[in-house]
């Protein structure tokens, strides 16, 4: 054998054995469903009539108490801070449709084309504080819509075939982390700031022009939601969990009610876009033919700025859970 | 499609298995013509149709050059004309149209605003500069004009090249098209590592970098040492990106048995204008020094009868008309916008300042003065990528008209950890220099360095990976 076969032949073998090591490691990945259980007890514990599915924006701009007493419902709330449509997806399913008890109606508060990305905010902490709570042991459509969609069918294979790679994102932002706090250190010693910080301070939203973002950039924040792309409703809808929500509710008999909240910048005066426009019409028709009760507050001139506490939460659940009760009783 | 894309990677994985398969150069040819026009035509098949009628009109401009000679200037310059045309109508129509307009609203004279909203497309000032390239060598005499439309469509719409080069030439890519490829061993051993590379520029270090690259230039009034900083990240992060895709091209090419020019030769290593544009982009400063420089310069001399103009030697004054006619041009061809015309020209104006210092083409300093010209060219090319990234020239000129230094705390903080994480993303790029300056001939040690790219492509990959930078040209 020739030295250079030798040598193409121990490449090959280092190369292979690197390779093959990495299929060894086995990322740990959270318990599934852990809060499933929690959640029906207190549905069947409560026996609620209505119950309000959301996030913080929910928790912040409606009072459960107040709502029951204006409506005179039993009511329930089923919320997460920065949950998402897939969250959204999986209380419904998981939860709401496991329960015994089932409730009359379902509400469900959300803002322009939240429901048609089912990609936004399923990574990260939010898969281990949101997403794997509510998960059953197998949740194909969520695989399917969320993953499979956001990571493309050669990512998403390769995370299933190659274990370490699940381990990618995690394993990336760790070590840009102490990349970033090592550089830190060096610079100041230890202090109390933290990489996080000192880039939100530098790079704050008043130090950023959003004319010059583009979709590269809205992609980047996790603002994929705020897409242009995103805002084509046809597109999107049969790739959403909005279809699967509406039959699910349907199945089980409970009406389904959607809230559109409004926004920070529609109550600072900024028009919409014409994209956005026509979103909200497509998904008017579309729950209009699915029977389905669609609410937008987005255009209340009763909402106004000083009503908002940090970004878009109303904070004045005084102002706004009247309006609500009012608006959903004749469907009540 | 992207070459990044899982499609792009199922497609050339069948066309490739086909290919080697096939009996003959003939066959062979067709197949990689048919998977190109596919490959190009993927999102938008009227892009096609374009390729498919500049290919015709050059084949067909060459062969009439050869059946009639003494039609050869005319139909140099009617193919030349159908070329810019083209070039001219889908890529620069707005930009002139807009500039004509504002220039006849400054004479109190006013045009309607119009804008044709057809999408430029890609890759056509590769394409129209490769088939320039042949007309021209074919009027020269320096190539035989192609006798087989097959052979020439596939010149012209070779899948690898077609959308960002490199720019090839005929008398390199034609005869390869002509000659029987056969399956060997090391199609795959050499496609490889330059593939890995690629795929390691583009989706790590590229597309990482590049999101501290568009934060810095995002910001509504940068200070200076962050605008540095965003020119230092630009320039890792489009010549990662763009010799990325060369790597990509050139490795996708050896799988199917051709070679590709090499485009980049460590362009920041360059100690002066001209040694930059030896070391960048070389296909596309080599076609404007063969078709646009020297024929411009040679002209330029032999219209002026004495030996001095404006206290120049001829040979100066024609090497700057020539430089800075040039440059400007080269500037245009990357995008029609004032930065890009600006950034061109700067890059004119060094080349002339450095002529007229006595530096010319052929300068190589020693010691300290190789590193000081370095250091100076590398702060000239810092300079350079600012025009170019800017979103306009507006911004740039705002941002210097009130300079912030930004010394409070958290931004040099921001700057230093913003260095250390773009310094981290490139240190493959330094190992692979080290290891072909001490290790050149380690298996192991190349095999573990190799093994580690792919590792380091899975965990580190960007997961926005975005289209890459020269697409758009």
């Amino acid at each position: 054998m020739t030295a250079s076969k030798t040598r193409t032949r121990v490449a090959a073998i280092v190369f292979m054995a690197i390779i093959g090591g990495s299929f060894l490691i086995e990322p740990r990945e959270e318990p599934k469903g852990t809060e499933v259980r929690q959640e029906i007890a207190m549905i069947q514990r409560t026996r609620p009539d209505l119950i309000c599915v959301g996030s913080s924006y929910l928790a912040a701009a409606v009072s459960p108490q107040e709502l029951s007493r204006l409506t005179g419902l039993r009511v329930h709330f089923l919320w997460r801070s920065g949950a998402n449509s897939a969250c959204y997806y999986l209380f419904i399913k998981n939860v709401i449709g496991a329960a015994s008890h089932k409730p009359r109606f379902v509400l469900i508060y959300f803002q322009d084309n939240f429901l048609t990305v089912p990609t936004y905010g399923i990574d990260g902490n939010n898969r281990a504080t949101k997403i794997l709570p509510f998960s059953g042991p197998e949740e194909p459509l969520l695989e399917k819509l969320a993953y499979r969609e956001k990571r493309g069918l050669l990512l998403y294979g390769l995370e299933r075939l190659w274990p370490a790679f699940r381990l990618r994102e995690e394993v990336r932002s760790n070590v840009q982390r102490q990349v970033e706090a090592f550089f830190l250190r060096f610079l100041s010693g230890p202090e109390s700031r933290t990489p996080a910080k000192v880039l939100n301070h530098v790079f704050s939203n008043n130090a950023l022009n959003p004319e010059l973002f583009g979709e590269r950039q809205l992609m980047e924040e996790d603002l994929s939601i705020q897409s242009r792309d995103s805002l084509k409703f046809s597109k999107w809808i049969d790739r959403s969990f909005l279809p699967p929500i509406i039959q699910i509710a349907r199945e089980k008999g409970i009406r389904l009610i959607l809230v559109r909240m409004k926004r920070r910048s529609q109550a600072m005066g900024e028009t919409e876009s014409e994209s956005l426009l026509a979103y909200v019409n497509d998904l008017r028709e579309y729950l209009a033919r699915e029977q389905v009760t669609f609410i937008d507050f987005s255009h209340d001139p009763r909402i106004r700025i000083e009503h908002y506490g940090r970004g878009d939460h109303i904070s004045s659940e005084r102002l706004f859970t009247p309006m609500l009760a009012e608006t959903i009783r004749p469907d009540l | 499609m992207l070459f990044t894309s899982i499609d792009t990677i199922t497609f050339l994985l069948g066309v490739l298995l086909l290919y080697w398969f096939l009996p003959s150069v003939r066959w062979q040819n067709m197949l990689v013509v048919v998977a190109s026009y596919f490959f190009y035509g993927f999102v938008h098949p009227w892009f096609c149709l374009l390729l498919a009628g500049a290919t015709l009109v050059n084949y067909g401009g060459a062969r009439l050059m050869t059946a009639i000679p003494a039609r050869r200037r005319l139909l140099l310059w009617g193919c030349l004309a159908a070329d810019l045309g083209v070039l001219a109508a889908f890529k620069y129509f707005n930009f002139f149209f807009d500039n004509f307009r504002a220039l006849l609203s400054t004479m109190g004279m006013q045009l309607p605003p119009f804008a044709h909203s057809i999408l430029i497309p890609a890759g056509i000032s590769f394409y129209t500069f490769l088939m320039m390239g042949y007309v021209v060598d074919s009027y020269w005499g320096r190539v035989e004009p192609c006798r087989s439309i097959l052979d020439f469509a596939l010149f012209t719409a070779f899948f690898p090249q077609t959308v960002c080069g490199p720019i090839e030439r005929a008398n390199h890519l034609l005869p390869q098209i002509q000659t029987r490829r056969q399956w060997k061993g090391s199609v795959v051993t050499s496609a490889a590592p330059l593939l890995l590379m690629g795929f390691l520029k583009k989706l790590v270090i590229a597309d990482n970098v590049g999101v501290w690259v568009d934060k810095i230039f995002m910001m509504r009034h940068p200070p200076l040492p962050f605008l540095l900083l965003g020119a230092f990240g630009f320039a890792i992060q489009i010549y990662t990106d763009f010799s990325g895709y060369t790597d990509i091209a050139r490795g996708t090419a050896r799988l199917f048995g051709f070679e590709l020019f090499e485009n980049f030769h460590s362009p920041y290593l360059a100690v002066s204008p001209s040694d930059f544009w030896r070391r960048w982009h070389i296909s596309l400063s080599t076609w404007l020094r063969d078709y646009l420089f020297l024929p411009l310069s040679y002209a330029v001399m032999r219209r002026i009868d004495s030996d001095r103009v404006l206290f120049l030697k001829t040979e100066s004054f024609a090497y700057i008309l020539g430089t800075m006619g040039t440059m400007f041009l080269a500037g245009l061809w990357h995008g029609a916008a004032w930065n890009y015309v600006a950034w061109g020209s700067y890059y004119g104006l060094l080349m002339v300042l450095y002529h007229l210092c006595g530096v010319k083409g052929n300068w190589k300093p020693r010691r300290f003065r190789a590193v000081s010209a370095w250091a100076i060219m590398f702060l000239l090319t810092l300079a350079g990528w600012t025009l170019f990234r800017s979103p306009s020239l507006h911004w740039l000129a705002s941002v210097f008209h009130a300079p912030r230094w930004g010394t409070a705390g958290p931004q040099i903080a921001a700057f230093v950890m913003m260095l250390g994480v773009i310094l981290f993303y490139c240190s493959p790029l330094f190992i692979r220099r080290a290891l072909d300056r001490w290790l050149p001939d380690s298996s192991v040690a190349w095999a573990a360095f190799y093994a580690s790219v792919v590792i380091i492509i899975a965990v580190f990959h960007h997961g926005q990976t975005q289209d890459f930078i020269y697409l758009q040209f």
